[in-house]
């Protein structure tokens, strides 16, 4: 498809990063089963290049609480692709959340 | 861009993104999204605050499980339980608050679990046995765990009642110990039916042995019985039909034979009822003091023997203490052996033997087959050698002595003799003379 002489058309359509999140909750409190939920849910239907998302309770791998600085939980990290963008609740606002994760497309875009 | 614009446009990105979060927190808090609060104690360490809807499903899991839970703190008392340990010991849950749990355990047990909950830094468990209100015990599976919570060490206890494996294991061991038994049983059982087996094989073959014998015998009895019962019948036929063509000479002799031929018939048939006698345990003995000396002389002149081609040792004093008939059978049958089995020299030899008087009749024959020996008293016992097949005989003889020298509180046995030849034995019980 394309030649040593094409260089500049390639870098123009760059291949899409996956999306890669990591969601911290505390066991199966409401607030967690339902940010876990919804956001599955969410990616599923918006994500078409596939996600990986990590679960992380709090009370299971406290190390990773301290090292991410965690204030409150559910809290969702979106680490790729860059920049890294925080979430915290229950992805109540789907528009809101689409946007923060970058997956939100205007048609034509 | 200078290193120093690039630093400010960092430092106001990352202030930027601590705002974007610090109020993307706040809305989360104020909206009633978030579970939990995570702060950090300044000592490295944080300490989780969770809102009161977070615990609810492990509450419920808690009251719901079947194993007993408690939380105990430093100096052990309870301070919660679960429903379940509460029915496990028979008690309203409230009286379980405020005491130590080690109260409901066996005597025996507590020191052992005090210190168990004292050490258990990283868990453990173990069994023990629970005292119930009702005075019933129950062996359970204690767990011990710590949590540090922010006034000190709790500890978790978990119960599991462990009766349904008891039960399950004893019935299992019982099944087991049952079926071990069993086995052994069988075993014994097939070494028994084996010993039997080879036991009832031994009968047969030992049935079949005397089967033989007595069809072997019964054809040589009849046939002994036969031979001198012609020379009567063809003898006494002889001269009743032709009394006066004899001469008179002739006459006797003819009758003679007749005498002698009776003679042996009466002997074979004295034989076979002795021989009967002994087996059924029906022979009489009457014992007197007998000079042994004069019955081996009255035995050698009955026999029509040549006395001198029998050397005979014996003391005048030896007296024994048995039925003369019988010993004259014994005797007779003896000196006849050796003559009709094996071959001149023949020796008699007595000698007391403490209460015994041992009498031996020694030939210098081929002697008896080593292998034959253990059979040579047995009823019907015919050795398989040219000596024996040249002779007639109902093999009845030797059972005969033995029997009648045992019925008069003797022995009778067989030794090969030196350097060869036989030597038949024969104790009896030694008599002293009248008046000695």
């Amino acid at each position: 498809m394309s030649t040593p002489s094409e260089a500049q058309p390639r870098e123009r359509a760059p291949i899409p990063e996956r999306l890669t999140l990591t969601l911290f909750v505390s066991g199966a409190s409401p607030a967690s089963s339902r940010a876990v939920r919804r956001l599955r849910d969410l990616c599923d239907r918006h994500c078409a290049s596939g996600y990986d998302l990590e679960i992380v309770d709090i009370y299971q791998q406290p190390a990773m609480v301290v090292s991410r600085g965690v204030l409150a939980v559910p809290t969702l990290f979106k680490e790729l692709p860059l920049p890294v963008r925080v979430l915290i609740g229950d992805f109540t606002d789907e528009p809101r959340v689409l946007a923060a994760l970058g997956l939100s497309h205007p048609k034509g875009d | 861009m200078t290193p120093g614009g690039s630093s400010r446009d960092q430092e106001i990105m990352l202030l930027e993104n601590r705002l974007a979060v610090a109020e993307e927190t706040l809305r989360a808090l104020r909206a009633g999204e978030v579970d939990a609060i995570v702060m950090n104690t300044g000592q490295g360490e944080q300490r989780i605050y969770t809102l009161e809807t977070d615990e609810r499903p492990y509450r419920h899991l808690v009251e719901r499980m079947s194993e007993g839970a408690a939380l105990a703190d430093t100096d052990g008392l309870i301070v919660y339980a679960n429903q379940r340990l509460a029915t496990l010991l028979g008690l309203p849950l409230e009286r379980l608050l405020g005491r130590p749990f080690s109260d409901w355990l066996d005597e025996s047990e507590r020191s052992r679990f005090i210190r168990r909950l004292a050490t258990a830094a990283s868990g453990g468990h173990g069994e023990h046995t629970l005292r119930r209100s009702d005075g019933g015990s129950m062996p359970v599976l204690v767990g011990v765990s710590v949590t540090h919570e922010h006034d000190g060490l709790l500890r978790c206890l978990t119960v599991t009642d462990l009766s349904p494996q008891k039960a399950q294991q004893q019935e299992m061991d019982r099944l087991n110990e049952e079926l071990t038994d069993r086995l052994a049983e069988l075993r014994k059982l097939n070494g028994e039916l084996d010993v039997e087996r080879i036991r009832v094989e031994q009968a047969m073959a030992e049935l079949q042995t005397v089967n033989e014998a007595i069809r072997g015998f019964t054809a040589a009895a009849a046939h002994d019985l036969r031979s001198p019962l012609v020379s009567i019948i063809g003898f006494s036929a002889l001269l009743t039909k032709s009394w006066d063509t004899f001469s008179e000479e002739k006459r006797r002799t003819f009758v003679a034979t007749i005498n002698s031929q009776s003679q042996n018939l009466s002997t074979l048939v004295d034989d076979l009822l002795t021989s009967s006698r002994i087996e059924g345990g029906g022979l009489s003995t009457s014992p007197e003091l007998i000079v042994l000396a004069g019955a081996i002389d009255r035995c050698l002149e009955l026999g029509n023997r040549d006395i001198g081609s029998v050397t005979v040792s014996c003391s005048p004093d030896l007296i024994v203490r048995v039925d003369p008939h019988h010993l004259g059978r014994i005797l007779d049958n003896y000196v006849q052996n050796a003559f009709k089995y094996g071959e001149p020299p023949v020796r008699i030899q007595a000698t007391r033997v403490g209460d015994m008087v041992e009498v031996r009749v020694l030939d210098h024959g081929p002697g008896v087959p080593p292998d034959f020996v253990p059979r040579l008293f047995g009823k019907f016992a015919r050795a398989d050698t040219p000596a024996t097949k040249a002779q007639k005989g109902t093999g009845l003889g030797l059972s005969i002595v033995r029997g009648l020298a045992e019925a008069n509180g003797g022995l009778a046995h067989y030794e090969p003799n030196v350097p060869k030849g036989s030597c038949f034995v024969v104790e009896l019980p030694a008599g002293e003379r009248p008046g000695a």
